[in-house]
């Protein structure tokens, strides 16, 4: 009884110390961890651990999460669970790296609390669930001067970039005061702010309203943006210079600009050979920049832009409508930059940016110049190449398609050049010839970083975001890559090394090449419809022309006849059409079985193999060895029979 | 060095799987049934998704786990006590510790031989696109420690009663409670009549959790302590259970 | 070469056995008897190591099986009561698997199987599995096992229970044939096998020790020679005619 009574007392404390166990453990050993995924997702980057090096004082986290009302709440709430988990992990990388300077506080507001009234007060993003559940996922961060900025709202679409919104509330809380940007360009990317009821107001009454593009009010959140004319005198009181198109500058300007990189300053300029989303520009009229003036200047730096001459590639072509009324297909204009463009560059601008688009870049070429280092930031693939076109033949998709012929080296789409550079101007301008001659410079004396891209369109509303039921929000990583070449410039290279931890590509390689292919053959079949029917219109025509009183009735037989033979045609077509389109389905959903069966059938039906083989074999070598014995009996051997091995 | 009756035990144990149509029958629905659920058409399906990762997979693993893993401990003891072959075995040279711990470990083997047997899986996603390894490694990794968590409490069971169908049972609740434990529902219940410290004892007993955790790609040393403590301790209760229960 | 000194186990009140103690000495067989439920098994698997007793111990050539139970084990052969074997085994792989469990070593193995298969002529099942055996095969596979590592101490615990005639004749031979070299305990409670192959007996009832002594003095108490009086007589604590205790 005794030693039952101790069995079971010992059972009972055992559950007892295992939970208690599992309990602290589970608190203690968090931190030691590896991370085993390929992207280091649970990894801080070296630029977040040298911001966190820089802290000094205290920064208290408060990570708000309703994790009961999420709980409670549908299946897809319950999705927020992962991130927020995700969230917190990474909350704890940045906590243990932080020398103790920051403290990590999770807290859960249930309704009518305190904590509660002080979420709502932090301003974060609520949203009501049911009567009284309310739901909050965001971050306070505090420091002790009482520097207070927020995250509203962490979404679990933008998992990838977690990592540099946290590095950079730490950032904005340890540098509260913004760095100046000066943004210089012949489109109005920055106007005045307008009130936004006054532009409610005047859009209801048809008015075009000009509104800031909202690269440059994203910019704002991180900066002080300060715009400067097209006809400066001198650029100064900014740490950088953004450069957007630059066409029609005065002379004055230009030499500003020269000066202004001879001085030190970093430049980011963006020229396009064709900016479609200036609505100015006439039916085939095309807006390119840079103009002859500002041409000479990046002469000076080593790059040029290729007049009438864009980068193409059929691998990253764009899939979309060139006009509303056009059937979508593959756009050879519209160039979505993925991975391959970037990772043989590694540069840190477009780290973890794999999904860029861009709307008929151009090709940039480089010349070397002394003292001046030429590095590519993002171009095209080894089978990408440049074209050539102009006039109406920009705005029909298959002239471009026949014009491109596959390359067999990348074309460069955004150069970098750093080091010291000569002015454009040895004999200062014109005008002020006399007047400045002493104080200009012709060379530079500290080091300066520019950087031109090849298209404007990719920082336009129009392509780097959609509108949402929400408002506008980023549709790919271009406002991604503007910042981070913002950033490039203005010298924030810790922060800027953060960025998204990227997205591996880890979509069905295999189903997209034969989806591609799939489309590619639809596209045919469409054109040869279209080229039947418009070959059937001509000839009607034709006997149009001819048609007079005498063979009118003979005619109209002979259209008639015409007109079957081409239903009959087109029928056929269609019927291609639909096969080839269903073929690609079918492919695909062969595949999908194929691989459904192999995953279910393949090795059970080798268990059952091996399982019947295993058994026989064991039963029949019994029964082969009874066999033998029985037979000795028979033969009345038993006494001295030989011994069979087991 | 390990004894080598325990060796000799072991292999006996892992190979008596094979000549029994139980472990095929294991095998097979195991194998099968990941491999539908894993493709079954809907929403969260893997060729639906379009994602070469095995998350689709993993998912299912703890629930298949739930009921299968059962079937295999429940013989473990509750058969031998029943037949009365406990009695032979334990009075052979080999402690009850050991006993148990060799019997553990050949199902443990076993288990681990069936997740083997979903190498289609990782050539499908090779196949497809570019998967990442160490993930997919990391599932596998967290698959085999649920099962050894979850075959301790089997062997827990099976050698409390000698009856099959309720070792099963029990494991089987006992199983879902532990992978339940930081589930919203149970949390709910539970946080109405205990204090916060006791909801929070009782998250950090889900198995699931730490499932999800290395699932998700980061391995903590947390982790393995959870996984050991729990195997340790079922295991530990299963040797003084046995002890106990071995003569009745 | 087996000693059991006042061995006891209480099953929480109930006390099944108490303070049972006796020798036995190598060639000797002690034949262990008492009706259903007196506490001869449990007695036996004190002895064997798989219960603990509550008080007490047993060594076996000089091994306590409490102090140190696998090396006490080493020199023991057991036949539990019904015989229990892994059915789903073959004959020969389950003897083989207990001499790898029994520690034979790997060259000696085919030998021994090979012994214990003609000693308790098994020849004709060897190769067949065995939960298709008849009962008196399986009794018989279950003495091949205990045999094989050749202990010097052997348990048998109803080891002709079941038997057809002819089969409890052989076993008995076999047992008589080995007690040359080992010293045997049978537990049984069919009195002629008493008298046939022990040299010793011992009676028990409700736990306790009631008789130890030769068959024939056991005998001897009958005026009838009647052993079953005698037994009947001791365990029941009955007065019967002509039996002097």
């Amino acid at each position: 009884m005794n030693k039952q009574k101790e069995n079971y007392l010992k059972v009972i404390l055992g559950l007892f110390s295992m939970t208690l166990l599992i309990y602290i453990g589970s608190t203690l050993f968090k931190k030691v961890r590896i991370d085993f995924t390929e992207e280091r997702l649970y990894t801080l980057s070296n630029g977040t651990k040298s911001i966190l090096n820089k802290l000094d004082s205290p920064i208290n986290l408060k990570l708000y999460y309703s994790k009961t009302a999420a709980n409670k709440g549908t299946e897809g709430l319950r999705a927020f669970n992962n991130h927020f988990l995700y969230v917190q992990e990474l909350l704890r990388q940045f906590v243990s790296n932080s020398r103790n300077n920051l403290k990590l506080e999770v807290i859960d507001p249930r309704p009518d609390t305190p904590e509660e009234e002080d979420a709502v007060m932090y301003g974060l993003k609520k949203f009501n669930l049911t009567e009284t559940e309310r739901y909050f996922f965001g971050l306070v961060a505090e420091n002790e001067s009482g520097t207070e900025k927020i995250i509203e709202f962490f979404d679990p679409n933008q998992k990838d970039k977690l990592e540099y919104e946290l590095t950079k509330l730490i950032y904005t809380v340890l540098n509260p005061q913004k760095k100046n940007i000066g943004i210089l360009s012949s489109i109005d990317v920055l106007v005045d702010d307008l009130n936004p009821y006054m532009a409610q107001i005047m859009r209801m009454q048809g008015k075009d309203v000009n509104q800031s593009w909202l690269v440059t009010q994203l910019l704002s959140e991180f900066y002080n943006v300060k715009k400067i004319e097209k006809d400066t005198k001198s650029i100064s009181g900014v740490d950088s210079l953004v450069i957007i198109h630059p066409t029609g500058f005065s002379d004055d300007t230009l030499f500003a600009i020269d000066q202004y990189v001879l001085n030190g300053g970093n430049v980011l300029v963006f020229t396009d050979p064709n900016t479609v989303s200036l609505k100015s520009s006439s039916m085939y009229g095309t807006s390119s920049s840079p103009d002859n003036n500002f041409k000479k200047l990046m002469d000076k730096w080593g790059i040029e832009l290729q007049e009438n001459s864009y980068a193409g590639d059929r691998y990253l072509s764009g899939y979309g409508r060139f006009h509303p009324n056009r059937p979508p297909g593959r756009l050879l204009a519209l160039l979505n930059c993925n991975e391959v463009c970037t990772e043989q560059y590694n540069d840190n601008i477009t780290s973890g940016i794999n999904d860029a688009a861009f709307v008929f870049p151009g090709v940039l070429k480089a010349k070397s110049i002394e003292g001046v280092k030429h590095s590519v930031i993002m171009s095209t693939s080894n089978k990408g190449n440049a074209y050539r076109a102009q006039g109406y033949e920009l705005n029909n998709p298959d002239i471009l398609w026949k014009k491109f012929t596959e390359g067999s080296s990348p074309v460069v789409i955004a150069y970098k050049a750093m080091g010291k550079f000569k002015t454009a101007y040895p004999n200062g301008t014109k005008k002020k010839e006399k007047k400045n001659n002493k104080q200009f410079l012709k060379e530079s004396k500290k080091e300066s970083v520019v950087i031109v891209f090849s298209d404007v369109d990719f920082i336009s509303d129009q392509f780097a975001f959609k509108n949402t039921f929400l408002g506008a929000s980023v549709a790919n990583d271009n406002s991604t890559l503007f910042l981070n070449s913002v950033e490039a410039i203005s010298g924030d290279m810790d922060l800027m090394s953060v960025r998204s931890k990227g997205r591996v590509n880890r979509s069905f390689d295999v189903i997209n090449e034969i989806e591609f292919e799939a489309e590619k053959r639809t596209a045919d079949k469409v054109k040869e419809i279209n080229a039947s029917i418009a070959r059937f219109q001509s000839e009607l025509n034709q006997l149009g022309s001819k048609a007079n009183a005498g063979n009118i009735a003979l005619l109209q037989n002979e259209g008639i006849k015409k007109k079957k033979e081409l239903a009959k045609n087109i029928a056929a077509l269609k019927k291609e059409l639909r096969n080839v389109k269903r073929e690609g389905r079918e492919k695909v959903e062969r595949i999908g079985k194929f691989f459904q069966y192999f995953n279910t059938m393949f090795v059970p039906f080798f268990v059952i193999v091996f399982g019947i083989y295993y058994n026989y074999k064991r039963s029949s070598l019994m029964q082969g060895r009874r066999e033998i014995i029985n037979h000795k009996k028979d033969s009345h051997h038993t006494e001295n029979f030989t011994e069979v091995k087991a | 060095m390990i004894n080598q009756t325990v060796k000799n035990l072991f292999f006996k144990e892992f190979a008596s799987y094979f000549k029994t149509p139980l472990g095929y029958v294991f095998l097979v629905i195991f194998l099968f049934g990941i491999g539908y659920l894993t493709f079954e058409p809907g929403r969260g399906s893997f060729f639906y998704m379009r994602e070469a990762s095995m998350t689709s997979f993993f998912k299912y693993i703890p629930w298949m786990f739930l009921f299968l893993i059962p079937a295999v401990s429940m013989r473990l003891w509750s058969e031998e006590r029943k037949s009365g072959t406990v009695e032979l075995l334990l009075t052979m040279p080999v402690t009850v510790k050991q006993a148990v711990l060799a019997k553990f470990f050949a199902s443990w083997a076993f288990i681990g031989l069936a997740l083997l047997g979903t190498f289609p899986m990782i050539i499908t996603v090779t196949y497809l696109g570019k998967p990442d390894y160490g993930v997919i490694f990391l599932g596998y990794l967290a698959s085999f420690l649920i099962a050894g968590s979850l075959l301790a409490v089997g062997g827990f069971f099976s050698a409390l009663t000698k009856n099959q169908v309720i070792s099963f049972i029990l494991t089987v609740c006992v199983s879902f409670l532990l992978l339940m434990a930081g589930s919203p529902p149970i949390l709910d219940f539970i946080s109405s009549f205990s204090p916060k410290y006791v909801v929070d004892l009782f998250e950090s007993l889900s198995v699931l959790n730490h499932f999800d955790s290395i699932e998700r790609g980061v391995f903590s040393l947390s982790n393995i302590w959870f996984f050991s403590v729990m195997i340790s301790f079922w295991l530990f209760g299963n040797i003084i259970l046995l002890d106990e229960n071995k003569a009745n | 070469m087996l000693e059991v000194r006042s061995l006891s186990k209480k099953f929480g009140d109930f006390q099944a056995v108490n303070d049972v103690s006796f020798t036995l000495k190598k060639g000797e067989v002690l034949g262990f008897l008492g009706p259903n439920g007196a506490g001869k098994s449990t007695t036996m698997k004190m002895i064997t190591g798989f219960l603990e007793p509550t008080s007490g111990d047993a060594t076996i050539c000089g091994k306590s099986v409490q102090v140190e139970p696998l090396s006490a084990r080493k020199d023991l052969g057991y036949v539990p009561e019904n015989a229990p074997l892994y059915e789903d085994m073959y004959v020969r792989e389950f003897l083989y698997f207990i001499a790898k469990m029994r520690e034979v070593f790997n060259d000696k193995i085919e030998e021994a199987i090979n012994k214990v298969i003609k000693m308790c002529s098994l020849e004709n099942v060897e190769y067949q599995k065995l939960e298709t055996l008849s009962k008196g095969y399986k009794r018989r596979v279950s003495l091949a096992q205990s045999l094989i590592h050749d202990p010097k101490v052997l348990i048998l615990d109803e080891p002709t229970d079941g038997l057809d005639p002819n089969q409890k004749h052989d076993v008995r031979e076999l047992i008589k044939e080995l007690a040359k070299e080992k010293c045997i305990l049978i537990s049984t409670h069919i009195l002629e096998e008493v008298e046939e192959v022990c040299d010793r007996c011992i009676i028990i009832g409700e736990g306790e020790k009631l008789f130890e002594g030769t068959p024939a003095e056991l005998k001897s108490k009958s005026a009838k020679g009647r052993i079953q009086d005698v037994f009947r007589a001791i365990t029941k604590g009955e007065h019967l005619e002509g039996v002097a205790i």
